[in-house]
């Protein structure tokens, strides 16, 4: 039972990762109807930035501001930075691409994707970096003996205010209406003047800072960072966006978070080399029986 | 003005002419040539050394992967990135039945491609439903489960993250080892698939596959069951990526996950697109551009992949359609590609009148279509409640009523895009409801769309062709080995079309793209497309809408022209003029259901009629 809790809040907190970049594919995906392949690639920009501005700077962040101070300071600028490297990725490599069709979107999606991962590769190295350990002291909570860290319950707490923040953006604003009419018919949104240039600033720079934020804390509680780690966890997060229909915010959320506790589940109880496996056959049977995902509505082509 | 901007639009638009601008045929000609000498003389030349002999043998790895990705995604448009995996599948089978069986490499080569091509079938069968960029996704988790399962090496046939090594070298004649023997086995490979590829292009079976990517639901609704074609254009890739597979496990004399990453598919996707989809030559230079460029760019060592990613956007800005375009062949050059012998024969094929022989004749049943009690709701709303109707035979009916009345939804009951949630609808007396669109445009019902569907990167010729589809049946041998059989019917087809279009009115048109043709004659184009199918009865959705008054007139008198011929008629229309001019029998939709029939002009005087529909022309 504590090891199935653990293991839980394990997943959860993996899951939350997974959840806020599964966010920016998602509403990327609904403006845009594109797989935006360089996200992982922009999570992986916010683990180094936040490296960069932790460790390189030997503490002189965190002597200023104090320990939590000094990350949210970090988090703060890994978010903006992230932020405008997204709307660059879409001024570049998606807007002049956009008029010539799905496909070489597509292209265009995956040479900025080899384009990012290879400059942070040139940038930082191609050995994997360590978040100085100095950052967060290791502290933990045992509660009716399961043992949670200090550090979980910070990346969750985060997660989830900035879930909730983006939930009622989109959900309960009058310009989340415009993002979602944005997302059910472009061409529509455009003719009863909604500016969609301004949604599509918004999702690009939104989702990237979301992803930014993501990789840091991810490089906060793993340590351990490397130049090529966006493909996987993006091709994750996408199945989390899959797994809760895309296009879908709350579905979105809900995806990560599951695919988090699943994850660690099968990590814990089956086995660790074939979790991914079992991810990916998830994938496919989400796919055939409920292409729509959990909380996806169904859509009906006309003819 | 922003002079950059100015700039930038210029370049732009000059990049996007050139694609568009066919090379004329000689210098292709010529081009064609001269590449083939290079690729078989290079080896022989004093000045290049194993390395750049090496460098050839991968790019001929890369093109033959590009070349069988390329049917999926060129031929096709199936979103592939995970087409690795196949490729992986072949490598890893050589790899295992060598080193415990010591079956020679070249023996294999056939079985890597059948247990690649299975397990393509194995793995889309339950999934080829799936659109665009949801199939690209499964695709992407194929390719990552089959690299994963390598990883984790079950019952130690893989040889985990290490793979396998000790695989033989081929042997064919004398033993191959060298650099150049591998470089001539690969390129010999590659042009037999060329060749056969070349003759699927220009087959049913190559058409079909470009139909369903320029549109699949018309497709379907021309007769063309997309299932299975699709099904088998992943078969038939994955195979020769198989085969690939084989050579290349053999070449390096081991196997290991690593060669297969998503990087991988991502490069083969962009060889593809690179190239231009569908077209040979471009898949083949898409291959040259990705293997040479990390060689130019050697020196620049680690930000060599950087480049690589930027030269990919550029690219795509510049030239989106690729570095050379598949160019749509004409009617004339499709019907001397057919073998001699045929063209001369076909003096015994034009007595065809165009009449369906293999149908009896029209008029034998006296209700051609019958609808009863046909229920259709979407989320609670009933689009089509209880609709009972008769269609005779050797008649045009107009299916007429308000907007939103359920016409069209009606339409794509019978043709089999809907199915019934109760009732029946038989044709010829045959119960109809239920099957799939393309069985039922195969037992002779063609349809237009309301909002025009041709394919519009096709030629006119071939559009019309689509039509022809289901009234043949040569297959993939046929089509590769040119079995007379095969060619009689191509012959037959081309005459056929060429017909269609005449009678629409079309054959200035015959060569051009079906996309540079202005509104009406696309309509047209449809009509001929629906009767090239050789229908008994044709659907028509809204003909008239979009064409001026003369052309509408011309419409009456095809309609008229076609119904002399024996056809029978159903039509959507709201231009009353048309209805009274060419209908026998007219019925009125309203709100799903059936308020009146009979004679137009006694659909004038009816009060219901008017109420629902008529009587707002005569405020």
């Amino acid at each position: 039972m504590t090891l199935l809790l653990e293991q839980i809040i394990n997943g959860l907190t993996i899951g939350s990762f997974y959840a806020l970049v599964a966010l920016g594919y998602s509403m990327v995906y609904g403006v845009m109807k594109l797989i935006n392949f360089a996200h992982g690639d922009l999570f992986t920009l916010g683990a180094f930035l936040g490296y960069t501005i932790l460790a390189s700077t030997s503490g002189v962040v965190t002597q200023n501001f104090g320990m939590w101070g000094g990350i949210a300071f970090t988090a703060a600028i890994v978010g903006m930075s992230v932020a405008l490297a997204g709307i660059l990725v879409e001024r570049i490599a998606y807007r002049p691409v956009y008029p010539s069709g799905r496909l070489s979107l597509v292209v265009s999606a995956l040479g900025m994707s080899i384009f990012l991962q290879n400059s942070i590769m040139a940038i930082w190295g191609a050995r994997p970096r360590a978040f100085p350990s100095a950052v967060v002291p290791y502290a933990r909570f045992v509660i009716f003996g399961v043992h949670v860290t200090v550090l979980q319950i910070i990346i969750l707490a985060v997660s989830f205010i900035l879930m909730a923040a983006i939930w009622f953006i989109v959900e309960k604003t009058a310009f989340g209406a415009s993002v979602r009419a944005s997302a059910l018919d472009r061409e529509t949104a455009t003719l009863i003047g909604i500016d969609v240039r301004k949604v599509i600033f918004f999702v690009f720079a939104l989702g990237p800072g979301l992803g930014g934020v993501a990789g840091l804390m991810n490089g906060l509680y793993y340590r351990s960072i490397s130049f090529n780690m966006g493909w996987n966890y993006g091709l994750k997060a996408f199945t989390a966006t899959i797994l809760g229909g895309i296009g879908n915010i709350p579905g979105a959320m809900l995806g990560g978070l599951l695919l988090g506790i699943f994850e660690s589940l099968l990590a814990g109880y089956v086995s660790g080399a074939w979790k991914d496996v079992f991810v990916f056959i998830i994938l496919i049977v989400t796919l055939i029986f409920r292409p729509t995902g959990i909380l996806g509505e169904k859509t009906a082509e006309k003819v | 003005m922003n002079i950059t901007k100015t700039v930038l639009d210029y370049v732009l638009a000059a990049g996007r002419d050139k694609g568009k601008r066919p090379l004329p045929d000689r210098k292709r000609q010529g081009l064609l040539t001269a590449a083939i000498v290079v690729i078989a003389i290079l080896p022989l030349l004093p000045f290049i050394d194993n390395y750049w002999i090496d460098i050839g043998f991968y790019f001929g790895i890369y093109t033959l992967l590009g070349l069988s990705l390329n049917i999926v995604l060129g031929e096709v448009g199936l979103f592939d990135l995970g087409h690795m995996g196949f490729y992986a599948i072949g490598a890893y089978v050589t790899a295992i039945l060598n080193t415990s069986f010591h079956i020679p490499i070249l023996a294999l080569l056939p079985i890597s491609a059948l247990a690649a091509g299975l397990f393509a079938w194995m793995v889309t069968a339950p999934v080829i439903h799936l659109k665009g960029d949801y199939l690209c996704i499964v695709t992407i988790g194929i390719g990552e489960i089959v690299r994963l399962t390598m990883i984790n090496n079950p019952f130690g046939l893989t040889g985990g993250p290490n793979g396998i090594n000790g695989i033989d070298t081929p042997a064919f004649i004398v033993p191959i080892v060298s650099s150049r023997q591998f470089y001539y086995l690969i390129w010999a490979l590659i042009a037999i698939v060329i060749f056969g590829l070349v003759r699927l292009q220009r087959s049913r079976v190559g058409r079909a596959w470009n139909y369903i990517r320029e549109d699949e639901v018309a497709a379907e609704a021309l007769g063309i069951n997309v299932r299975h074609y699709k099904l088998a254009a992943f078969v038939l890739g994955a195979g020769i990526a198989g085969m690939a597979g084989n050579i290349y496990a053999s070449k390096q004399m081991s196997v290991s996950p690593e060669s297969f990453t998503f990087m991988e598919s991502s490069l083969l996707f962009c060889i593809v697109l690179l190239g231009g989809l569908g077209s040979i030559p471009g898949t083949v230079l898409g291959a040259l551009a990705i293997t040479i460029f990390p060689e130019i760019f050697r020196p620049l060592a680690q930000y060599r992949l950087m480049f690589f990613g930027l030269a990919l956007l550029v690219m795509m800005i510049f030239k989106p359609a690729g570095l050379m375009p598949r160019q749509r062949e004409s009617g004339e050059k499709l019907r001397s590609a057919l073998s001699k012998k045929r063209r001369e024969a076909k003096g015994r094929l034009t007595g065809d009148d165009g009449c369906r022989k293999d149908m009896p004749p029209p008029g034998r049943a006296e209700n051609l279509l019958e609808l009863k009690d046909v229920h259709l709701s979407f989320g609670g709303v009933s689009a089509v409640a209880g609709i009972d109707a008769e269609i005779e035979a050797g008649k045009i009916t107009a299916l007429i009523g308000p907007n939103g009345a359920g016409k069209t939804t009606l339409f794509n009951l019978i043709t089999g895009i809907y199915k019934p949630q109760a009732g029946s609808i038989h044709f010829n007396g045959e119960d109809i409801s239920g099957q799939s669109p393309h069985a039922i445009a195969g037992k002779g019902i063609a349809r237009t769309f309301q909002n025009i569907r041709v394919f519009p990167s096709l030629t006119c010729l071939e559009n019309v062709l689509s039509g022809q589809h289901c009234r043949g049946k040569a297959e993939f041998t046929a089509s590769l080995l040119h079995f007379p059989s095969q060619q009689d019917e191509e012959t037959q087809m081309l005459d056929f079309s060429l017909r269609c279009l005449d009678r629409a009115g079309l054959s200035d048109s015959t060569d051009k793209l079906a996309a540079s043709l202005p509104y009406g004659k696309r309509r047209y184009l449809e009509i001929a497309r629906a009767l090239a199918l050789r229908p008994e009865l044709i659907v028509l959705d809204e003909p008239s809408s979009g064409l001026n008054d003369a052309e509408t007139e011309e419409l009456a008198q095809l309609l008229l022209s076609l119904l002399h011929d024996g056809l029978s008629i159903l039509l959507i229309e709201h231009d009353m003029y048309l209805v009274d001019r060419v209908s026998d029998h007219v019925i009125v939709m309203q709100s799903g259901k059936k308020i009146a029939e009979g004679k137009m002009c006694d659909m004038r005087k009816n009060p219901l009629v008017i109420e629902a529909y008529l009587g707002t022309e005569e405020d």
